[in-house]
């Protein structure tokens, strides 16, 4: 079975609440009420090895707890997962040593240290022989233009630097599929360009399968033949930025992100 | 005055918040107190020597120490250590206040709910509790004078404002200085040293007992405690207050000086 | 040989970020060999008030203290990651290590390698050798082993005492000072001859919580003691392997915890 294949998934949390104001303070020393949220509530979809897809949609849809279960990090309550044929939570380690993640507002550099001293540390942690790490660092150098960076301790990076050690970082291991979490949050337009034609360039070079969560819908327009517009744990359409776009029939005009909103408030009211 | 008393107010309800926080600091102590209790006995069985007070007494003082000890100006306010390092300290430059005295509220009343929420459960702890469970001999004994409340009151709350002024003066010296973890332990390790609550004072060699009466930090704890304990005779309550105020106004202007200075600092600092 | 290499990896660049702000990291040492040293003085102002405590003096007291002040130092210096477990999942840094294919256990332990617990260390090794050098103990190359051998098991029993912390915090997402009540106020227990204790005390840090197989029943032996609890003379050489057991279920514990967050995601 090869690519993502996503059956049915179901997924519940249950969140302590507080009551507001002082006495309510004092009675959350005691108990507190217990509400349950699902996050997930029957999610389908499949997604072809080598494909470039946008998932969207509003805080609180589902979007990360997805990315989670696919990662492996969450067990569902219900429903089947594979990422090329393995089960993501029965043999974590297995599984994440696959893939790769970006999270655009977390680094998983170490701060204080020069670059060059998080991906020794990774070279470790993902058991890459000398030969393996040489080659794929060497490409990813190159590819992100990186070599001027590796004297510099994280922490002096400015954003789009930091972010393109990020997404080196989440490839130094050759993973088939990787998940993008907001990747160009936070960045100036022209770091932007540059992270969007590296995200291009590795899905169609390398052939790497890419989820891409974002609410930049430049980003998907950018990047993305294909998108999930995902809303209170369902998924609301699935298809190409053109259908996205015809679902409205006057939109030929609107702005994706305008396209988006209103199918949002449309289906929230249905 | 409207201000500052929603301010104290914000100030308690987020620390509520902490409540497995709470709860632990409550269980650490109860622990700390029987440790030390049992120690002490320990002591007192191992030798004929006279002890500087009898064994019930140092009981009450412990416990006592173990209630009050959220008031103690042990740690400098991390959310002012923060302000100076992330530089957002000028903001507070710019509120229409008086400045020090802001600070002082702030300190008060972080130092009043960190003993409020202590105090009633250890209180009930030490005194009742531990009878029932059959260990009266490690329990804090109320005195039967009704007169000793009163002055013991009076005495705690001189201590509160004690610590509030010490607490202020160290804030601030957070201007100046570069690691503010340092000054916090530095700070922490001589309150709890001189203020009674790693030893009771008296336990300390005699030729030193001069000197610990009329340090700084003898005022907010050990005081108040012997105070209660029935140690120090009612006659000498008012001496006792009287070096009490003569610290806390000390501390105030050592406040007001300092907070001057460093404004003048971070006007030409910049923050 | 795979993991201690990885481990060897993590303590490198741990020691290497310290080091970039070396002159901070050299107050706070000061600062906590300051502090521990002023506590000290709790225990000498006592046994100058009281001559000695059951039959035990300054020095042979100061023998424990340092023991215990040692091994909680070096197990506080490796287990800085365990003990931030919970700020570590708040902040969502700990799904990161689920998203790396190696143990988690690992991975927490080598977040930091906290070198400002050196201060403490030092403190501890002051304390215990100045201990040593006013007594005048009968040393035996058994007795050199059982306290280079007690060492590393007492450092296997707080590094377990903060597993179960870091389980429990897996569970409940909160920071647990009450932990706070077995790893410092065990180490304030230990600092006192476990004798002086209530019988249920001295059962309790022996049998359930096993601080005083580590550092007490080990410090009897060396300073030619015995107690009354234990009546057998040779458990003192026996005793610290409670601190392996100890360590090798708090991990049991730890790997159910695991399970229960990868299944929950609170």
């Amino acid at each position: 079975m090869s690519g993502i294949e996503v059956r049915n998934l179901v997924k519940t949390y249950r969140i302590a609440e507080r009551e507001k104001g002082l006495s309510g303070s004092v009675k959350g020393l005691f108990k507190r009420h217990i509400r349950e949220i699902r996050a997930l509530d029957g999610i389908s979809f499949s997604i072809g090895r080598g494909e470039l897809v946008g998932y969207i949609g509003p805080n609180g849809a589902g979007k990360s707890t997805t990315v989670k279960v696919l990662s492996g990090i969450l067990v569902p309550d219900g429903g089947r997962c594979t990422v090329n044929g393995r089960i993501p939570w029965e043999s974590r380690k297995e599984h994440v040593a696959r893939i790769g993640t970006v999270f655009g507002q977390k680094s998983q550099l170490w701060w204080d240290l020069p670059v060059e001293e998080s991906f020794d540390l990774l070279k470790e942690i993902y058991r890459l022989s000398d030969k393996q790490y040489k080659e794929t660092l060497g490409e990813l150098t190159e590819l992100f233009e990186l070599k001027e960076l590796y004297p510099v301790p994280v922490r002096q990076m400015s954003l789009g630097q930091r972010m393109r050690c990020d997404m080196a970082a989440a490839l130094i291991h050759s993973p088939d599929t990787v998940f993008l979490d907001e990747p160009t949050i936070g960045l100036d337009a022209v770091a932007k360009l540059t992270l969007r034609e590296l995200i291009s360039r590795i899905n169609r070079e390398k052939g790497v399968t890419v989820i891409l969560t974002t609410h930049d819908m430049d980003d998907v327009e950018a990047l993305c033949r294909r998108v999930m517009l995902i809303g209170h744990g369902r998924i609301l359409r699935d298809g190409t930025v053109e259908d996205l776009r015809r679902a409205y029939k006057d939109g030929s005009e609107v702005e994706l992100e305008e396209v988006v909103r209103r199918l949002y408030r449309e289906e929230a009211l249905r | 005055m409207r201000p500052y008393i929603k301010f104290l107010k914000t100030r308690f309800q987020s620390l509520l918040q902490y409540r497995a926080a709470a709860w632990a600091g409550i269980v650490c102590q109860f622990f700390w107190g029987i440790i030390m209790i049992m120690a002490l006995e320990a002591f007192y069985r191992s030798s004929d020597r006279t002890a500087p007070m009898e064994l019930s007494r140092a009981v009450g003082y412990i416990w006592l120490g173990q209630a009050f000890l959220g008031m103690l100006p042990w740690n400098i306010d991390r959310d002012m250590d923060r302000m100076v390092r992330d530089g957002s300290l000028c903001y507070e430059l710019l509120k229409p206040l008086d400045l020090h005295f802001y600070w002082f509220l702030r300190a008060f009343s972080w130092r009043f709910s960190t003993m409020i929420l202590r105090v009633i459960p250890q209180l009930i702890f030490a005194a009742l509790i531990l009878p029932m469970l059959g260990l009266g001999e490690w329990a804090l004994i109320l005195p039967k004078n009704p007169l000793v409340y009163p002055l013991w009151v009076v005495s705690v709350f001189l201590a509160l404002l004690l610590s509030s002024t010490i607490t202020t003066a160290a804030n601030i010296t957070l201007i100046w200085s570069v690691s503010g973890s340092g000054t916090s332990q530095l700070l922490g390790s001589f309150v709890t040293l001189f203020s009674g609550m790693v030893v009771p004072l008296p336990f300390f060699p005699d030729r030193w007992q001069a000197f610990l009466t009329f340090q700084p930090f003898h005022g907010l704890c050990d005081g108040p405690n012997r105070i209660f304990t029935g140690d120090i005779p009612l006659s000498r309550v008012p001496g006792e207050w009287g070096l009490q105020v003569f610290w806390i106004l000390f501390f105030f202007l050592l406040g007001r000086i300092l907070t001057a200075a460093g404004q003048k600092h971070l006007a030409v600092q910049g923050g | 040989m795979d993991h201690i290499r990885l481990y060897g990896a993590y303590a490198a660049q741990s020691f290497k970020s310290q080091l970039e702000y070396r002159a901070s990291l050299f107050l706070q040492m000061l600062g906590q060999f300051l502090i521990n040293i002023i506590e000290f003085s709790a225990l000498w102002t006592l046994f100058d008030r009281f001559g000695n405590l059951k039959g035990w003096t300054l020095e042979e007291a100061a023998f424990c203290y340092g023991l215990v002040g040692i091994i909680f130092a070096l197990a506080d210096f490796l287990t800085r990651g365990l003990d931030i477990a919970g700020d570590l999942i708040r902040s969502g840094e700990f799904d990161r290590f689920l998203l790396r294919p190696r143990s988690v256990f690992l991975q927490l332990l080598g977040y930091e390698l906290s070198l400002k617990r050196m201060g403490r260390f030092a403190q501890g090794a002051f304390i215990f050798f100045w201990a040593l050098s006013r007594l005048s103990l009968e040393w035996s190359t058994g007795k050199i082993l059982l306290i280079l051998y007690t060492i590393p098991c007492g450092i296997a029993f707080f590094m377990g005492l903060m597993t179960i912390q870091a389980a429990l915090s897996i569970k409940s997402v909160q920071s647990l000072e009450f932990m706070n009540v077995l790893t410092y106020g065990g180490v304030q227990t230990a600092q006192y001859p476990l004798s002086i204790y209530r019988n249920l005390f001295r059962r309790f840090f022996t049998f359930a919580v096993p601080l005083g197989c580590v550092t007490y029943y080990p410090s009897l032996i060396v300073l030619g003691k015995s107690d009354s609890l234990v009546s057998w003379a040779g458990f003192g050489w026996i005793s610290p392997l409670a601190g392996l057991a100890f360590l090798g279920l708090s991990l049991m514990l730890f790997t159910r915890a695991l399970s229960w967050y990868v299944s929950t995601g609170s």
